[in-house]
């Protein structure tokens, strides 16, 4: 197994730094940006790495498609700036904190048993020849998807009819008379 | 450190902020854009140890984790836009109505 190339390495360095701001940031609409950089990102990285496909629908599906959808809703509400500290309730604060810091080194303690190895220095921008031959190509998916996996490939036709179904419900107007105010 | 290790620090870099941001940001939507945050983190897994096995098993997880993202995503958003049009507001403090 190869080191991380220093392509990894500054693309891990940027999504980082985006996927931080998208936590820390008090504009929503700054929040949705950093997202949209942060998905596109971890698209290149799946580049990086020789899964082409895979990385070319997360930039299609995720980067382009679903951070626009959150960028379009944000600035349709029209959402005030928050800052990240919240007023009061410190407990809870620092039990969020400390859950998600427990998740964080617990993962990386389990799955980084050697820091530190030589090779940093490797100007190899994509690692084409790590690439198991006819593993990620879309044959390969699809052949899964529709051999393997096809009970949760049809299941998951059904949940996008729901969720259709569920949007347009949502989205229309309240038509009974007594309702003033609704649930809120 | 190798290419699997570092991919996986990656991918859980990016869930432990999801899960910061999904914990502590009172906002429902950055909530959601953490929730989405966490799903990217596991997609980066699954990708990265499909790719070190030579199977498609990840990848093709990975798509149905797209598909149920959008979905979700989709779905949540307008919930959001329901709600605000009856209490303008989507600060996930405001609703307190269904605490008993």
């Amino acid at each position: 197994m190869k080191d991380p190339t220093v392509f990894q390495y500054l693309l891990g360095t940027l999504i980082f730094a985006t996927s931080m701001l998208t936590v820390l940031g008090k504009n929503p609409v700054m929040s949705a940006m950093n997202l949209m950089a942060t998905l596109f990102l971890t698209g290149l990285m799946y580049f990086s790495v020789g899964a082409y496909f895979v990385g070319a629908v997360q930039i299609l599906i995720y980067a382009g498609a679903i951070s626009v959808l959150f960028i379009f809703i944000v600035m349709l509400l029209d959402l005030k700036p928050r800052y990240f500290q919240i007023p009061g309730r410190k407990p809870v604060y620092f039990l969020a904190g400390g859950i998600s810091l427990l998740f964080f080194v617990g993962l990386i303690v389990s799955v980084l048993p050697a820091l530190g190895e030589n090779g940093i220095l490797d100007f190899g921008l994509i690692a084409t020849n790590e690439l198991v031959s006819g593993s990620q190509t879309p044959e390969a998916i699809s052949l899964r998807l529709l051999s393997k996996y096809m009970l949760p490939f049809q299941v998951t036709a059904l949940l996008l009819l729901a969720a259709v179904m569920g949007v347009v419900v949502l989205g229309k107007k309240n038509k009974l008379p007594e309702s003033d105010g609704g649930i809120f | 450190m190798d290419q699997l290790q570092f991919l996986t620090a990656m991918g859980i870099t990016i869930f432990g902020m999801g899960v910061l941001g999904f914990l502590t940001r009172r906002s429902g939507i950055v909530a959601l854009m953490c929730l989405e945050l966490m799903l990217n983190g596991v997609n980066l897994c699954l990708v990265s140890f499909s790719h070190i096995h030579g199977s498609a098993d990840g990848s093709a997880l990975m798509m149905l984790i797209v598909l149920v993202a959008a979905a979700e995503a989709a779905l949540a958003l307008a919930l959001f836009v329901a709600i605000f049009r009856q209490s303008s507001s989507v600060e996930l403090d405001d609703y307190r109505m269904l605490k008993g």
